[in-house]
């Protein structure tokens, strides 16, 4: 007796669960919320991918125009001119960026989601490196005014030593070794002026940052005569 | 006998009074000339003594030993000079301190920005 009692309760209870779970598969199929690969509706497992793939790229781009305009409004090395024409730039790029994401949104479709990733894809192809472009532009502007600067440089401490070598002859090797330097630093606006009419950022960042080392050790040697002579700081 | 003496004494009065007025003083008035130059320059024409009192304007000149230094007082030319010097010294290291300054900002600008960023 007990034998067939719970054997009954079992097959009730297997009964329940098939159905339920039959429910559970059949019931949003019936409904529409999920279809089979190829069926082509806005919730397809495929339709989702690409569709967020897409978007992802699109944000990823959006995201690097941003980074690049943030940097370039707060360099403090760059004409207002420049900043203007190089965000216009970067702008127009973001503004239709930003409405390829909203179609790709929008698509309820394959073939629509499919036209729109194409579209943005090419796009992104075509424009890829407007960042790299710009981005040479603005560093050959400031190695521009960087040489101006350096070459201003030169001819105050050439200045400076004429007047040192009356002033503070003990410190006469050191004054001959600030000689050398000017000579390496004339070499070195050379090779910048160079890099400069070739556009090679690259070049340009190399001879800066050369210009950079060598005019710190210049004034490192013009503080030890400055001490060494006493001749003030103000 | 009287009157003939009376008149030989007067002769011989008048005849010295006449000699004194002529001849009886001893200095020549010709020699006695006033110096009209100015003064510090050398008198055109004098009979005074050579260390006149024109003559006390010229400072004879010394010369400093071989191997002597003069030491100029201080608050002389020579000190003003190099205070100038040093004062413009500094003007132009500050100058240049500004301008690597400058230059460095550029440097550090130029590294901020990546070329090799790509979409």
């Amino acid at each position: 007796m007990s034998h067939f009692i719970k054997n009954s309760s079992l097959k009730s209870v297997s009964f329940i669960m098939i159905t339920g779970l039959l429910s559970f598969i059949l019931l949003p199929i019936s409904v529409g919320a999920i279809t089979f690969p190829g069926g082509g509706t806005g919730t397809s497992p495929s339709f989702t991918t690409t569709q967020q793939a897409t978007l992802n790229l699109i944000n990823s781009a959006i995201n690097k125009l941003n980074a690049a305009e943030n940097k370039i409004q707060n360099n403090p090395s760059l004409s207002p001119s420049t900043k203007t024409s190089i965000l216009n730039d970067l702008n127009g790029i973001e503004a239709q960026l930003l409405a390829s994401k909203t179609a790709v949104e929008q698509a309820t479709t394959n073939a629509e989601l499919q036209v729109v990733s194409q579209e943005v894809s090419s796009y992104l192809k075509t424009n890829k490196d407007v960042i790299k472009n710009d981005f040479t532009l603005a560093i050959t502007e400031i190695g521009a005014n960087a040489s101006a600067k350096a070459k201003a440089y030169e001819e105050q401490i050439q200045q400076l030593l004429t007047v040192l070598a009356v002033t503070c002859p003990s410190q006469s090797s050191t004054i001959a070794t600030l000689t050398a330097q000017i000579t390496q630093l004339e070499t070195d606006i050379v090779a910048l002026n160079s890099a400069i009419k070739s556009k090679n950022a690259v070049a340009i960042k190399v001879e800066m940052k050369k210009i950079s080392t060598l005019m710190k050790s210049m004034s490192k040697n013009v503080k030890t005569i400055q001490t060494s002579c006493n001749i003030p700081t103000i | 006998m009287y009157k003939i003496l009376i008149a030989i004494v007067g002769l011989v009065l008048v005849a010295g009074v006449v000699y004194f007025l002529t001849k009886g003083s001893t200095t020549n008035p010709q020699t006695i000339k006033i110096n009209n130059t100015p003064f510090g320059s050398a008198p055109t024409d004098s009979t005074g003594p050579s260390n006149s009192v024109n003559s006390v304007n010229t400072l004879p000149e010394t010369t400093a030993p071989q191997g002597t230094t003069i030491k100029p007082p201080t608050g002389t030319s020579q000190d003003t000079s190099q205070t100038a010097d040093k004062k413009q010294a500094t003007t132009l290291i500050n100058q240049t301190n500004a301008s690597a300054g400058e230059f460095d900002t550029m440097n550090n600008s130029a590294n901020q920005l990546d070329q090799n960023t790509s979409l």
